[in-house]
């Protein structure tokens, strides 16, 4: 039990240690009309929350956003690191759309 | 609600409730219903039709937004990126749903390699349309049509030839009615194309044609001699030179952009918006700077009866286009002129099964329900896995009151804050943490309304809030408190900005704003 714990907290320290060597990048949230919005944010960093600090800037439903890096779709647990994020990069935030016929 | 492919992570379309409810009889289809459905079938579609599907390529509904940019360049820039893994000109079929005006409408663009070739000289592309004419109604013309692009296009003959070949089968099948469609309905509709007068489909074409399609006539000696030829002007008619249109050799000629729109809107902006695209994406990805236009066609479709469900037909569209892709584009040319009127009434609700659109709603709904359980299961099943790891993270959290909604919901937000940020728009003050979910939390909701001074300000206070609880936290030991989201350009910068530039305020509300 404690080696167990004792590992567990090895494996923490030692991811701990990787997330914090891998510091931080830039990235650029832009809208379609070119507004942008800069943050650093640590390769680790969910894209989830980063879009929560986003639609909170902004005043938006989160529900209603989307952020799309090469025109993917962001899953909502992925990091700059899973999505090999350069500095500087820029992801497109969209905003929902809808349609049934023009009224 | 569901994230599905369940497999994937980016490119992943995330259905909420909301997002569901909106399969309800009279609900507008949003952009990630439209989404899914679109990945959904053509999931369905490559492993029913893998060969075809390698032909296929799908922008997201967000693709055309991007593009139709006032300012062209800028517009193509934000997607440059997008096709970075992709060739597009590899591609027979791009789609592309759109949406503008509350309204849901889709364009295909068929065999965009066709416009990697040098533009047409004006004085040459009018004359082909002439002689075309000349060989439906026969009138005098057929001289200057001659050799248009023999020397240009050579390289679009060698692919033309393989497609050709096999069309040739089919014009076997075909004997008497050399242009009729083997494989489908009524004999009334072979009479029909007999009858129309429309250039492309002419089935016995000679040498006038040859000269029009130098490249397509050589591909293509034809057997059968045909009844009609007399219609045809044939200053020297060699049967075995004899050229039968076929769509795939159209194909191979030209690009087509067509729209799909059931509400019947021609849609003569998106042709051209995605006619310069591909021309930019020729010049930027291939370095073909000399490339001519795509044709746009707007395509014969059944007409929605009611004012909701546009989105559920483009769905259908590219789901009954992709069946019977060659077929649809021949009809849809061959419809040119005034052949529509000679077609059943119900023609076009039949060839696109009109009447499935109806229970597209219930099928989508069926689909999301019972991939929604399956993604549940396999995320309970993976939550087990982590319980315990994130039970020990949100007993860290826990005793920061503040914190306490974004402890609950597992690790996902606890290890980020929210410094600070900058913008060029004027942000929206304060009001909206209603609509925003609860466990982005507070920090978040300070940052939102602040200046730079408070900016400043609650960059301290959030590193001292949060630093009892992240140094209790056995799993993050090591990490920062904060900093890991801080704006770029300090406050001082973004005020700069935002005085150069009042860009209208955003909308405070996801629906309001989409609404005119």
């Amino acid at each position: 039990m404690a080696d167990d714990q004792d590992q567990t907290q090895h494996e923490h320290e030692q991811e701990s240690k990787a997330e914090a060597d891998s510091s931080t990048i830039n990235v650029k949230v832009v809208t379609s009309t070119g507004d942008e919005v800069f943050f650093k944010i640590k390769k680790n960093t969910k894209m989830s929350k980063l879009k929560g600090a986003y639609a909170q800037r902004v005043g938006k439903d989160v529900q209603t956003i989307r952020f799309l890096y090469d025109g993917e779709r962001l899953g909502e647990d992925e990091t700059p690191s899973s999505l090999d994020m350069q500095d500087g990069d820029t992801i497109d935030v969209m905003v929902e759309q809808v349609g049934g016929g023009r009224l | 609600m569901l994230v599905w492919p369940l497999d994937t992570k980016t490119g992943a379309v995330h259905i909420s409730n909301g997002d569901f409810k909106r399969l309800e009889p009279q609900e507008f289809l949003n952009d990630t219903l439209i989404e899914f459905g679109l990945k959904l079938w053509f999931q369905n579609f490559s492993e029913k039709h893998p060969e075809v599907a390698r032909d296929v390529h799908m922008f997201n509904t967000f693709f055309y937004k991007k593009i139709s940019n006032k300012d062209f360049k800028a517009g193509y820039e934000s997607v440059k990126k997008w096709t970075n893994k992709v060739n597009i000109f590899s591609k027979k079929y791009i789609i592309v749903p759109i949406n503008e005006h509350l309204h849901w409408y889709l364009a295909i663009i068929y065999n965009p390699r066709g416009i990697l070739r040098p533009p047409l000289p004006a004085a040459i592309r009018t004359p082909r349309k002439s002689a075309r004419l000349s060989m439906a109604k026969p009138s005098p013309e057929p001289v200057e049509v001659s050799t248009p692009t023999s020397e240009q296009s050579s390289g679009a003959v060698d692919e033309a030839e393989v497609e050709l070949q096999v069309e040739d089968v089919n014009m076997e099948d075909a004997d008497t009615t050399p242009f009729a469609v083997s494989d489908r309905g009524p004999s009334e509709h072979q009479v029909d194309y007999m009858e129309v007068d429309s250039p492309r489909e002419m089935p016995p074409v000679t040498v006038a044609n040859r000269e029009v399609s130098p490249e397509l006539g050589e591909a293509l000696p034809v057997r059968h001699t045909d009844k009609q030829a007399p219609t045809i002007m044939a200053p020297q008619p060699p049967p075995e030179a004899l050229y039968i249109p076929e769509v795939s050799d159209v194909g191979d000629e030209e690009t087509f952009i067509f729209t799909f729109d059931s509400l019947g809107g021609p849609h003569k902006g998106a042709i051209k918006f995605l006619s310069r695209y591909l021309q930019a994406e020729a010049e930027h990805k291939l370095e073909k700077r000399e490339t001519r236009e795509g044709i746009g066609k707007k395509a014969r479709v059944p007409i929605q009866q009611n004012f909701c469900d546009c989105g559920l037909f483009v769905l259908h569209f590219v789901e009954k286009f992709m069946e019977k892709p060659e077929e649809f584009i021949r009809e849809f040319l061959v419809n040119e002129k005034k052949s529509a009127e000679k077609k059943p009434v119900d023609y076009w609700d039949r060839m696109w099964d009109r009447e499935a659109v109806n229970d597209k709603r219930n099928l989508l709904k069926a689909e999301i329900e019972s991939l929604a359980s399956e993604w549940k299961q396999r995320k309970e099943a993976h939550a087990q896995d982590e319980a315990q790891k994130g039970k020990e993270k949100e007993a860290s959290v826990m005793p920061s009151g503040e914190d306490t909604a974004q402890g609950s919901k597992s690790d996902e937000d606890s290890d980020v804050e929210i410094v600070g940020e900058s913008r060029k728009t004027l942000p929206t003050r304060g009001g909206k943490k209603g609509q925003v979910d609860n466990r982005r939390g507070v920090a978040t909701a300070r940052v939102a309304a602040a200046t730079p001074e408070e900016l400043r300000r609650s960059r301290g206070e959030n590193d001292h809030r949060h630093a009892g609880p992240q140094a209790r936290a056995v799993s993050r030991a090591a990490d920062e408190p904060s900093q890991e989201v801080t704006a770029v350009p300090g406050p001082a910068e973004s005020a700069k900005i935002r005085a150069q530039r009042p860009t209208p305020r955003l909308p405070l509300n996801g629906n309001r704003f989409i609404r005119k």
